[in-house]
């Protein structure tokens, strides 16, 4: 009988990853604002873009993010 | 309430937006969105405090003169000088015709309720002028002498006496709390008074008090201070040009400067000083109001303010009072319009230059020569006016400083290209792609919820 043996990798997240997530966080706020701001406005162009732009921007910010900080197992097989 | 009987406004929407955002997504988007509920609520009362974009400099960015041929105007408008020139260039009863199928043409466009044309869209124009036409230059809340207010005398007290500085901010408070958006004080330069108004000779004289006689009208020459004042147009009608509705902007506007100068008039001579209010009459509120600090020369020929872009009315009280003289201001709008050019592309009439660099070449008599600038022609502007049948104003409507003060972006941009010229060309096209400048629906107009005014009243400063 063959035991299956793992090893599994912590990924700490460098110091600038920490640094791009705030930059991602602000960038998303300005957006979300200017979203919502430009419905006020009567804006709906500039409104549609900027919706555009937070959900795209948030998508892929959130898939790095979880992708980066994923553990990382390796199969050991003796 | 109920939640089917309640019934959201603009601002309460940014208010619970921004409390909902703050308790459940997350605090700091919270604090954003909070901030601007609060903003377009209840914004604080500043007081003059400009963005910290906008420098005060020594000289206007445009302002290079010919010292020669730069004189007082003769103060003929295009209003005065279209009959005779449609005449001229049309042929004999041109005018009178034009005037006729104008006359037809708006008939039939508020019989056929044409969007933005129907007669209650006549009505916010013609009616929002009722303030301006009750009055005309040194007449009526016009008067260059006190209406009513009781002089300090009167009141068995001594004039208002104060450092200069102390007068103003009393002079700044009073035309704010009368309606001015934005006020500055420029020194008296008599280049800048007509040579004549309503048909009278206006001139400088070394006399106390004011005078509008049958000949001429004086103005005494210790008068050394002009307080300009900017009056905020309602951006939700300007979006609507050119329109009957829309143009409500502008004439609402010029009676809002009526009121402002009139009341700020009184105001000062209640104080014991002389005061001549005036709105498009006497002299030109254009270079007053550059030397005043209160915007930048642009390509319409007209001034763009770092708060309202140029979708602002501009007046003047001329008065004896010692104040402080503010300093002109540059925020990048020369170097912007060098390169935008969207309200010259946008003209109807291609009155507006098209010239990379402002010039000294005047188009016609509307304009003053012997200073650089991207003069207008006025005469095609107001052609557009009768083909329409009402005022236009498109080239403020789709100028890229023209916007509301709600989202951010618009800060950024205008802070940017105060620094970095060379980012224009980009902001332009983004202005373009993001949709800014095109029309609205001038329908839409009668549902909303509207600000008292038409703007977002006078403590926002629109911001």
């Amino acid at each position: 009988m063959t035991e299956d043996m793992y090893t599994i990798q912590i990924r700490k997240r460098p110091w600038w990853m920490w640094l791009l997530a705030v930059v991602w966080l602000l960038v998303e706020i300005f957006f979300l604002q200017t979203a919502i701001a430009s419905l006020w406005e009567y804006e709906s162009r500039a409104a549609t873009i900027s919706w555009v732009i937070f959900f795209i921007l948030f998508v892929v910010g959130v898939a790095i993010w979880l992708r980066q900080g994923q553990p990382k197992s390796t199969k050991i097989t003796e | 309430m109920s939640i089917k009987n309640m019934q959201l406004n603009r601002r309460d929407f940014l208010k619970m937006t921004g409390l909902l955002t703050g308790a459940g997504i997350t605090p700091l988007a919270g604090m954003a969105l909070g901030k601007v509920a609060a903003d377009a609520s209840s914004r604080p009362a500043v007081l003059h405090k400009r963005p910290w974009w906008v420098k005060e400099v020594d000289k206007p960015t445009l302002a290079e003169i010919n010292e020669a041929e730069f004189k007082r105007f003769s103060g003929a408008s295009i209003f005065a000088l279209y009959r005779n020139l449609k005449d001229e260039r049309d042929g004999e009863g041109a005018f009178q015709k034009e005037q006729t199928e104008k006359s037809s043409r708006m008939a039939q466009w508020m019989r056929e309720g044409k969007p933005g044309f129907g007669l209650r869209d006549r009505m916010v124009y013609d009616a929002s002028w009722t303030v301006m036409r009750s009055a005309s230059p040194g007449s009526g809340i016009l008067s260059w002498t006190k209406i009513r207010v009781p002089s300090p005398e009167d009141l068995g007290v001594d004039r208002y006496e104060d450092t200069p500085e102390e007068m103003t901010k009393t002079v700044k408070a009073a035309a704010r709390l009368y309606g001015a958006s934005l006020v500055g004080i420029a020194p008296m330069d008599e280049r800048y008074i007509n040579l004549k108004d309503s048909g009278k000779d206006v001139v400088f004289e070394d006399v106390d008090i004011p005078a509008v006689t049958d000949e001429k009208m004086v103005i005494p020459k210790k008068m050394k201070w002009v307080i300009s004042v900017a009056i905020q147009m309602d951006l939700d009608l300007i979006t609507r040009v050119p329109t009957a509705v829309g143009a409500g902007a502008s004439s609402l506007g010029y009676s809002h400067c009526a009121f402002v100068v009139s009341t700020l008039a009184e105001f000062i001579r209640g104080l014991g000083y002389q005061a001549i209010p005036s709105v498009n009459d006497t002299g030109q509120s254009v270079p007053f109001a550059i030397d005043a600090g209160i915007g930048e020369m642009s390509r319409t020929n007209r001034v763009i303010t770092p708060e309202f872009g140029p979708a602002v009315r501009l007046a003047k009280v001329f008065t004896d009072m010692p104040l402080v003289y503010d300093k002109p201001v540059d925020f990048g709008v020369v170097e912007f319009c060098k390169r935008c050019k969207k309200c010259a592309e946008a003209c109807p009439s291609g009155a507006l230059s098209m010239s990379d660099e402002p010039d000294f070449e005047i188009k016609g008599p509307w304009n003053n020569p012997g200073h650089k600038a991207w003069f207008d022609d006025s005469y095609k502007c107001y052609s557009y006016w009768q083909e329409i049948t009402t005022g236009c104003s498109i080239c403020f409507a789709v100028c890229p400083y023209t916007k509301a003060a709600a989202a951010w972006i618009h800060d950024v941009v205008k802070a940017t290209a105060s620094v970095a010229p060379f980012m224009d060309p980009f902001f332009r096209t983004m202005d373009d792609a993001f949709g800014y400048g095109e029309e609205h629906d001038p329908e839409q107009w009668w549902g909303q919820d509207l600000p008292a005014f038409g703007i977002y009243s006078t403590q926002s400063s629109g911001r």
